[in-house]
């Protein structure tokens, strides 16, 4: 009998240990996950008017096109960035000490492509993290993988670390995985999340024609911890004149914008403009009267009280 | 006058007598029992069971009221002496006040070199014996189940013999000392697994339950019990390895000789063996654990007075059992017939006695923590978590002993991820296992048991991670044996106290291959369907 008892229980056991064990529980999984920002870490944000009111001097537009500008960046990288987030809702396919794997997974929009995403967590000569990488790519099975999206980041959490994007959009034209606005070469997007302010910057410059609707500029960004912040971008108007903008806003609106307009081939002039939070404009300083404000005034223009800007650089 | 009133009339005039009689006696008991020997001695295994089903049947049958008897159980001599001293009190007291009184001072242990031993502490063998010769008390009686407990009997008229020489002097109600031990001053008294409790204590509780009552007049002497029980010890024993036990007496009780020890009152129950069979019959208690035996010949009946229950009676023949269950009411006069005819035979292999006439069944509810030994591991992988489960248990199913048990538990609890460079992350998990077990039991005492035995189970685990909808929730499956280690204490015939150890072994080898280690520690409540 108890032989008997013995040989079931070590059969059972054998049974068991023949079954296995696995699952997803994984701490490494977190940290790998942690790495890859947000699409909406990425995102340039400034502050919405705080009321509806408008001044002698008009509404500040120079500022409603950071606004409309910071939306088609936002809007243009969500479309490549949303990729990425593939990995925040299933656990990895594959597994290394040092390495992680998802995919491949299809999407619905673009049928025959197959997707990857693989992480790399890269030690130093000691044995700590130096860095993690991770590329985002793609293929019309069945060639090979293009990449779509190189990373690197350093720290252990994206939301309070460094790092560095490469956009390869010459390969979702060359796959069609393209949306309409795309750049048709890569973008570079780096990013420092460290300090105070947290900067991102966004290189548009390698574009004839920047892309996302916008124009070929290397487009910067710093938000203060209070909400203050700093927009540098560029425009055109119908004249064929590119302003490229410096802007200082506060976290209720107000702002500061030092527009350098450039006149083809050579001339430029440097304007000055102050607004409220219900972007009202309160001053204009425009040496070339160049603005529309400063339409049959005398140069130089001068608009309003200069005491009226908000205290910003 | 009729003849049948004459005759009811003469019934209510004798027992008016016997009961004016009975009235005017007051008896008294101490009752003891210890497993444990001290120093050089290995643990009794029934000595505490002996005690209690000694003191049962006092209480019951003996004429001793709840308040005149003392059990004492793991007690040290310091104890046993007081409440000695503290019933000569009273008894002196009831005797200045007419009444006629007798103590039953009994005593199951371990006894060496003149000395009871009574946990590490000692009572000398003639500090008792001279202690119950100066007692004021009418009767005294003295029943001692220990080795070389007959070391007592060193004076004259101690007497090696299968019947007591009862001296009557009719007239006067009995006076003196009666001492009664187990074994001769060189011999080992034993116990028995079989009948769960040493020979002589076994047989002199058949004997008094009413199988020792040969005159059949429903009433068991002193002289009937120590009869029986010395017949039934040396038969008993004769084929042990450590050879036939001899009880031994000492007689100095003078007045009208013997003394009734037990009634099988009108105003009991029990079991009725009638005339036409004959043979041994045992009869066990739920736990299948004997209760008495009788062995009877042909032509006579003989009753054995039991408290209210189901009973199982066991009647082994050459190559076969009879094997049957019996209640015994509790309304008085109420005697179960048992008949051979009424028993079912069943092969040897199903002795109940040995456990094997199938599995008890109990259920084992229990509560408490796991940890895991690795400070990593226990990293939100595997953070401290509570567990309930519940354990159905089969004991006696694989042999005699060895018992298996299948269980699950669910459990959980909210934990933190702390990884470096991370903001901490909360967790919360969900805990899922189960396994098969096998172990055996060690009774300890009659109440305590410890247990040993090794487990196979499966261990599930899910957590998620509330505030981050970025991690998706994980989980893990994994076999784990390990071993257990239990201790159980006996609460009454169906409940146990139980607490419990695990050890287990898992393998890890989702980030990488690892061997841990985790414990489990619980406490539990075990209810058992038939009883115990």
């Amino acid at each position: 009998m108890h032989l008997r008892a013995i040989s079931a229980l070590a059969l059972g056991l054998g049974l068991g240990l023949g079954a296995g064990c696995g699952g997803t529980l994984s701490n490494d999984d977190i940290a790998f996950i942690e790495a890859v920002p947000r699409k909406d870490a990425l995102h340039v944000n400034v502050p919405a008017r705080s009321a509806q009111a408008l001044s002698a001097l008009g509404q500040a537009d120079v500022f409603v096109t950071a606004q409309n500008i910071a939306a088609g960046v936002n809007g243009g990288l969500d479309g490549v960035l949303g990729l990425l987030d593939f990995i925040r809702g299933v656990s990895p396919s594959t597994r290394s000490e040092l390495a992680r794997t998802w995919g491949p997974w299809a999407q619905a929009e673009h049928p025959g492509i197959e997707y990857q995403v693989v992480m790399n967590r890269e030690l130093d000569a000691k044995g700590d993290l130096y860095r993690f990488r991770y590329s985002l790519n793609a293929r019309r099975a069945p060639a090979g993988y293009l990449p779509i999206i190189d990373g690197y980041f350093y720290g252990a959490q994206a939301k309070s670390g460094s790092g560095s994007l490469n956009i390869e959009f010459d390969n979702s034209h060359a796959l069609g995985i393209n949306q309409p606005n795309d750049p048709l070469k890569p973008m570079d997007i780096q990013y420092d999340f460290t300090g105070d302010p947290r900067t991102l910057d966004l290189n548009l410059g390698r574009n004839a024609d920047g892309g996302f609707g916008l124009s070929a500029f290397d487009y910067g960004y710093a938000i203060y911890r209070d909400g203050h912040g700093l927009f540098d971008y560029a425009f055109p108007d119908g004249k064929g004149n590119l302003f490229t903008v410096q802007t200082w806003f506060t976290a209720t609106a107000a702002g500061k914008a030092l527009i350098d307009v450039v006149h083809p081939p050579f001339f430029e002039d440097r304007v000055t403009e102050c607004w409220d939070g219900t972007l009202s404009l309160t001053f204009i300083s425009d040496p070339a009267s160049v603005v529309s404000q400063c339409s049959g005034v005398a140069a130089p223009c001068v608009l309003g009280s200069a005491a009226s800007c908000p205290n910003l650089p | 006058m009729r003849p049948g009133v004459a005759l009811c009339a003469a019934a209510v005039f004798f027992a008016g007598l016997a009961g004016s009689a009975r009235a005017a006696e007051r008896r008294f008991a101490l009752v003891a029992g210890d497993s444990r020997g001290g120093a050089g001695t290995r643990p009794l295994r029934y000595a505490e069971r002996d005690a209690k089903r000694i003191h049962a049947i006092l209480t019951r049958l003996g004429g001793v009221r709840e308040e005149d008897a003392r059990l004492l159980t793991g007690a040290d001599a310091g104890a046993f002496r007081g409440a000695l001293a503290e019933l000569s009190v009273r008894a002196a007291k009831a005797r200045t006040e007419g009444e006629q009184t007798l103590l039953i001072v009994y005593y199951s242990g371990h006894a060496k070199d003149g000395d009871l031993r009574l946990g590490d502490s000692k009572l000398s063998l003639d500090e008792l014996r001279l202690a119950l010769r100066d007692s004021p008390i009418d009767v005294r009686i003295a029943l001692l189940d220990s080795c070389q407990s007959g070391a007592i009997m060193r004076s004259k008229g101690a007497r090696l013999s299968p019947a007591i020489e009862v001296a009557r002097s009719s007239g006067t109600t009995p006076h003196g000392l009666v001492l009664i031990a187990s074994s001769s001053a060189d011999e080992e008294s034993q116990e028995s697994d079989e009948i769960n409790g040493s020979f002589f204590t076994h047989y002199l509780a058949s004997g008094l339950l009413g199988d020792a009552d040969t005159s059949g007049d429903g009433k068991v002497t002193l002289a009937e019990a120590y009869a029986y029980a010395y017949a039934r010890t040396v038969g008993g024993t004769a084929e042990t390895r450590a050879g036939a036990q001899h009880p031994v007496y000492l007689y100095d009780l003078g007045g009208a000789g013997d003394v009734v020890l037990t009634e099988l009152r009108p105003s009991t129950g029990g079991l009725n063996f009638g005339a036409a069979d004959e043979g041994v019959y045992v009869v066990l208690d739920p736990s299948r654990k004997a209760v008495a035996e009788v062995a009877k010949a042909l032509g006579g009946s003989r009753r054995l007075a039991l408290a209210p229950g189901r009973y199982t009676v066991k009647k082994r023949l050459l190559d076969t059992l009879l094997v049957g269950d019996v209640d015994v009411a509790g309304d008085a006069g109420v005697w179960t017939e048992v008949s051979d005819s009424g028993l079912t035979r069943r092969p040897l292999t199903d002795d109940p006695q040995k456990g094997a006439s199938g599995p008890r069944f109990s259920v084992l509810g229990s509560f408490g923590g796991q940890r895991f030994f690795d400070q990593g591991a226990r990293n939100g992988l595997f953070p401290p978590a509570y567990l309930g489960g519940v354990e159905l248990v089969s004991r006696d199913d694989l042999g005699h002993g060895l018992t298996w048990g299948v269980d699950v538990a669910v459990g959980g609890g909210s934990a933190t991820v702390r990884l470096q460079g991370l903001d901490p992350i909360p967790e919360r998990f969900l805990e899922l296992g189960g396994g098969a077990s096998l172990w055996h039991d060690v009774p300890l005492s009659d109440a305590w048991t410890a247990s040993v035995g090794a487990r196979i189970a499966f261990l599930y685990l899910a957590r998620n991670f509330p505030g981050h909808s970025e991690l998706p929730g994980q989980n893990f499956f994994t076999m784990t044996p390990g071993i257990e280690a239990a201790l159980s204490w006996q609460l009454n015939a169906r409940v146990a106290g139980t607490a419990r150890a695990r050890l287990n072994y898992l393998f890890y080898n989702v980030d990488k291959n690892q061997s841990l280690g985790y414990a489990e520690l619980a406490i539990g409540v075990e209810y058992a369907f038939a009883g115990y």
